[in-house]
């Protein structure tokens, strides 16, 4: 079957029917936002530049005045730039690592999916690994890593396993989207302006969707699948050495790897749900993205919830039991004392998605973006708890100090998260956010229509239709 | 009359036992009157993270002082204090002689000094030693103890390569890990060039 082709009834992997109309109407609607900006979507674009631009004041008075910008100090040294780098690494877990293990098990709910999902991945890598820069005092002291850096080093293997996540996310986000470079080079011709259609043509690496071609790709592609997946576990379990390696009483756990992998899907799956229901909302694929994904999701989403309470009892009936020096301050920190409404608002998100998914009346398509909210806030402040929590115990006979990010530091970790959306924003305009050519080939219309929402046919393109290919 | 006494004989015994047991516990001696001679010896150079051995000799009039503790001390500066820090202590032997090692931690010209906090009889007496000590070196002193030493893991193989060798043999699992991991990377980019490569073929083919 030709992911161009636009003529007759064809027929997906698991010979379920995908009639010409509804494909075009697929490739209609998912090209669409490529063709055609609004002033609402540059609007939105000036509104988060302002927000980078602040960020960017903010960072270049911290470069001249040095860290005592911010609301760290020599006795709580690390705060939200090292919480920001967990929690956005911890984001881009789930994307590419949830897509490569339903890839490699064959599973098709998820097709219309998987781009966004290692978009998040490519994209939150890339503004994670800015907060260890930004953390320096002396960013240009950066160059002594490389230069001085030794393997024994868990900084080094965190530069090392970052950098490889992104290069391998960055190559397994493309190798799919090469058919679908192929779709915007040949549909959007004279609708989109000369040098997008020079982009599409170059990234579509000559794609024509012969037997050669595909066997290729799909050799790439199972390759790509199968290396990535141990390449992201290993990604999370470095970062939390980075706390587990530190001589701090709440780090001594063993279970840090694990509970940070686990932490990672968490919060992952959770910025999947929302920016899979936002993006649904306004390039308006409710035909195409279902309530099936959001359950699918969801229920993923209330498995980890129990993981998730599993491992803090684990790590806290241990740690707890023992009550070696310093335990006792941290717990009390903890339930009662100084982080108490951090920990207690996080124990209610991890809950959340228990209390609202797995009753039917509120597992809803609502409901469960309602739950993915409350685990991404709550991953937060586990992060929150973990950084400040870990710094407060004294190591010495002084006072356990407080810590509250400056405006600095709120303004670089507001420009960060304007720079993830700002990154979605433009690559909605570039890449389809649909896998177009995997949708018809291996999963085709749903199968019951259960919950689909129908939308009025999507403008068409003025471009002629490809010809077919042989 | 009598019991009222020796109440009091048994009042002021324990008093004076307190006042005495104090005394003792806050480190306070009764200083003797009696003058003391320490003289101090120490290398006049030692190189970083050496173990330094010094020597004081304890006498008097009498002769030399047995069983007594000196204390060796170098002046340190930290944070906005300074002050001199005890960095080794021994105690005299028959001939009044105390010898202890202590690892040279700070670099620089070192004026170690000998203390004899006193006793009943004689009085504390502080002496430096003869000369400066001066301590050159700027290599590492941490050194992390590790339980079991797996070269290449956790410990570097030093003079057994050079260059990038020695340096790849330094980390040698992490880098094979990674080199099998691109490895694959490039597998999967070769793949992707024979899709632009089919493309070309498929092009000449129609033309």
């Amino acid at each position: 079957m030709d992911a161009v082709s636009s003529k007759g009834t064809t027929y997906t992997d698991q010979g379920r029917a995908v009639p010409a109309e509804w494909r075009e109407g697929l490739e209609n609607r998912v090209l669409a936002p490529l063709a055609k900006t609004t002033w609402r979507y540059f609007a939105w674009i000036g509104f988060l530049l302002a927000i980078i631009a602040l960020a960017v004041v903010m960072y270049i008075r911290q470069l001249n005045n040095g860290l005592i910008e911010t609301g760290m100090r020599d006795r709580i040294s690390w705060g939200l730039y090292i919480i920001s780098f967990v929690f956005f690494i911890g984001i881009s877990h789930a994307g590419t690592l949830l897509s490569a293990i339903l890839r490699v098990v064959k599973a098709r709910w998820q097709l219309p999916i998987t781009r966004m999902a290692e978009f998040i991945t490519v994209v939150a890598l890339m503004v994670g690994a800015l907060f260890p820069l930004i953390d320096l005092g002396r960013v240009d002291r950066i160059w002594n890593i490389v230069q001085y850096g030794r393997w024994q080093s868990p900084l080094v293997w965190d530069l090392l396993a970052i950098t490889t996540y992104l290069t391998g996310s960055a190559l397994y986000l493309y190798l799919p989207l090469i058919p679908d470079f192929a779709l915007c080079r040949d549909r959007l011709g004279s609708t989109t302006s000369a040098w997008k259609h020079t982009f599409f043509t170059i990234a579509a690496a000559g794609w024509k969707g012969t037997p050669g071609q595909r066997k290729a790709l799909d050799r790439a592609m199972t390759i790509m699948m199968v290396v990535i997946i141990p390449v992201a576990v290993s990604v999370h379990t470095v970062v939390s050495w980075l706390f587990a390696m530190t001589l701090r009483e709440p780090f001594n756990t063993t279970v840090f790897g694990a509970f940070f992998v686990a932490g990672a899907i968490f919060s992952g799956v959770a910025a999947i749900i929302i920016l899979m229901a936002v993006l649904r909302k306004v390039l308006h694929l409710e035909e195409y993205i279902t309530k099936n994904q959001f359950l699918a999701l969801g229920i993923f989403l209330l498995a980890m919830s129990f993981v998730m309470i599993y491992f803090n009892l684990s790590e806290y009936v241990t740690t707890g039991y023992k009550m070696e020096s310093g335990a006792p301050f941290h717990f009390h920190d903890l339930m009662i004392g100084y982080l108490a409404p951090f920990f207690w608002c996080y124990i209610i998100g991890v809950v959340a998605p228990i209390v609202i998914i797995a009753f039917p009346p509120t597992r809803t398509i609502k409901g469960i973006v309602t739950a993915a909210v409350f685990v991404l806030v709550a991953m937060w402040l586990e992060r929150y708890i973990i950084v400040v929590g870990g710094f407060r115990v004294p190591l010495m006979p002084y006072d356990a100090r407080a810590y509250a990010p400056t405006f600095t530091e709120w303004s670089i970790f507001a420009g960060a998260v304007a720079l993830f959306l700002l990154l979605i924003s433009i690559f909605v305009k570039f890449f389809p956010m649909v896998s177009v050519w995997e949708v018809v080939e291996h999963r085709g219309p749903e199968p019951d229509g259960s919950e689909a929402v129908h939308h009025p046919a999507a403008p068409r393109m003025e471009a002629p239709v490809a010809p077919e290919v042989a | 009359m009598k019991t009222r006494r020796l109440r009091l004989r048994i009042g002021a015994s324990l008093v004076a036992a307190a006042v005495a047991a104090l005394a003792s516990v806050g480190g306070v001696s009764a200083a003797g009157t009696q003058q003391a001679t320490l003289v101090v010896t120490a290398p006049a150079t030692a190189n970083l993270g050496d173990q330094v051995t010094v020597t004081a000799k304890l006498t008097s009039a009498a002769g030399a002082l047995v069983k007594e503790t000196v204390q060796f001390a170098i002046p340190t500066t930290f944070l906005n204090g300074s002050g001199d820090m005890v960095v080794a202590q021994a105690v005299t032997d028959g001939q009044g002689q105390a010898s202890a090692t202590f690892e040279a931690r700070s670099t620089g010209a070192l004026q170690l000094k000998g203390v004899f906090a006193g006793d009943n009889t004689y009085a504390p007496v502080t002496a430096a030693a003869s000369s400066t000590m001066t301590v050159t070196g700027n290599q590492q002193l941490y050194v992390p103890d590790i339980g079991i030493a797996l070269r290449g893991l956790n410990t570097t193989p030093t003079g057994q390569a050079t260059g990038f060798a020695h340096w790849f043999l330094s980390g040698w699992p992490i880098g094979a890990v990674l080199t099998l991991i691109w490895s694959m990377y490039a597998t999967a980019v070769y793949f992707m060039s024979r899709v632009v490569a089919e493309g070309e073929r498929a092009t000449e083919v129609q033309s």
